[in-house]
């Protein structure tokens, strides 16, 4: 069994396109939630969304590369390289076969797909671009990692909508640990602002009219986000042995499934996947004074949530600082595992907890600590990663602080 | 017949980024430097190019066929869809 720890990171998110730049305005409290652009906002009812401002392609691939390329993947590359230069790591002398790709996405190539139903239904083409399905399959964010990075071990995509990425980079972790692979690039993306998509999440009637406010008294849904975060992960000897900057380490990961009502959030699920990452680590409820929580400003979501706190928890729950920065950010679907656990390493590295944004007063089924609408200056030694995804599927990772 | 000859061949040359002039029309597309998905890339322009129907499948041995022979394939298709059913 190897350690695991985190050597680089990548972002892209609706506050930031660096990682650097993201965690500056989530801890200063920063909105990147606005009106739709990328879809025409007149025939959307619910026009508030988190998109990936100042995105521009051709900073980062040839134009021949853009057309291969859906938004998803776009996204999924750039993290990548972000992650592997920040963990200067070199995939030469057998290191590209023993590293991994794993990246989860809710939808894969979505734009791909709306754009081209839309040519085949509303303006009768007889054929689509053959890139359509190499550009829209759910994998092919995790291939063009794969070949735009040089990575040649196991590869592939996970898809569990809403935690997609944090099971990617619990598989990832799981990977590194059991000496499978030396290291991992993984993490999340997701790129499903489309008309078709947006008309979709409308029709579930869960969509916040005005913005996101998690645990808040009068929260009225989730707001949409798309963007992408990647992390570099390595077992500890090798990335001493070439003297890498250790972000924090990885230490345990918690999966379940509600197998109950396929929106409804079970608060019975929740617990036993942060029970499942408190005990793979292993850690004490105690050393826990952060939870970046899955938090999407849904009644149902943020009230089970809170639940699943105090039966994890119990007496403890009250002194955990807990935050979402979907607040902030919106729910990035198959990627808000990844960018949040991204937050999470960075306020661990700082001691600096993001708040929750938009939080105007408690509701009494929230009854915990939520680092309302100000960033808090606090050590953390360990901290727990929340992702509940629609078909009850859950996912946590458990992180702590490197000490040696 | 000659904008048929020259569209391919320019599409064709596009593709290779200039890495390979003059092209030999007697040369078989693989040879020239297209991969699979480039072919069947250039099959797609072709199609919507003309507006006719390529039979080609994974199955044809596209790749094999030489430039000239491409050129002749679309110009029969051409000219069976101009000609009355």
């Amino acid at each position: 069994m190897s350690r695991v720890v985190i050597t680089g990171l990548g972002v892209l998110s609706p506050v930031g396109l660096t990682p650097d730049d993201y965690w500056a305005a989530l801890i200063a409290g920063k909105s990147g939630l606005a009106q739709a652009t990328l879809v025409t906002a007149e025939r959307v009812g619910t026009k508030m969304v988190g998109e990936v401002k100042g995105f521009d392609p051709t900073l980062h691939f040839a134009r021949q590369q853009i057309g291969l390329l859906d938004r998803v993947s776009q996204f999924a590359v750039v993290v990548a390289r972000q992650a592997l230069a920040q963990a200067r790591l070199s995939l030469q002398d057998g290191l590209a076969e023993r590293t991994a790709a794993i990246i989860g996405t809710g939808s894969g190539g979505h734009t791909t797909v709306d754009d081209s139903f839309h040519r085949l239904y509303a303006e009768a083409a007889s054929r689509l671009h053959p890139r359509t399905i190499p550009r829209a399959m759910i994998s092919a964010a995790a291939s063009q990692v794969s070949m735009f990075c040089g990575i040649k071990g196991p590869t592939y995509a996970v898809a569990s909508a809403c935690a997609s990425g944090t099971h990617a980079i619990g598989q990832a972790f799981h990977l590194v640990r059991s000496g499978g692979v030396i290291c991992a690039v993984c993490g999340g993306a997701e790129a499903s602002i489309t008309f078709g998509a947006l008309k979709g999440w409308e029709a579930m009637r869960i969509m916040a009219p005005d913005t996101c406010r998690p645990f808040s008294a009068d929260r009225q849904g989730m707001v949409i986000g798309e963007g992408a975060a990647a992390l570099v992960l390595e077992g500890l000897d090798h990335a001493r042995a070439r003297g890498a900057e250790i972000l924090a380490e990885v230490v345990g990961f918690g999966m379940s499934a509600d197998a109950g009502d396929l929106t409804t959030p079970d608060p019975d699920g929740m617990t036993r996947a942060m029970m499942g990452a408190l005990a793979d680590a292993p850690l004490a409820p105690d050393t826990i004074d952060y939870v970046n929580a899955h938090g999407t400003g849904t009644t149902a979501n943020d009230s089970a949530e809170t639940a699943a706190l105090h039966r994890t928890f119990g007496g403890r729950a009250k002194q955990i600082a807990i935050s979402s920065t979907k607040s902030m950010i919106g729910h990035a679907l198959g990627a808000a595992g990844a960018l949040e656990l991204a937050a999470t390493v960075m306020a661990l590295r700082d001691g600096i907890i993001p708040p929750t944004m938009n939080y105007v007063g408690p509701d009494p089924a929230c009854d915990l600590d939520y680092v309302p609408n100000e960033a808090r200056r606090q050590p953390i030694r360990a901290a727990l990663s929340n992702s509940f995804a629609f078909g009850g599927l859950n996912a946590v990772i458990a992180v702590r602080q490197f000490t040696g | 017949m000659a904008d048929v000859a020259n569209y391919i061949v320019e599409m064709i040359t596009s593709r290779l980024g200039g890495d390979h002039v003059p092209l030999q029309l007697s040369e078989a597309l693989v040879d020239v430097g297209l991969d699979s998905f480039q072919i069947v890339e250039l099959t797609f322009a072709i199609e919507e190019k003309f507006n006719i129907d390529i039979p080609f499948n994974a199955n044809t041995d596209l790749e094999s066929k030489t430039v000239a022979d491409l050129i002749g394939e679309v110009e029969r298709l051409i000219a069976a869809k101009a000609r009355p059913a």
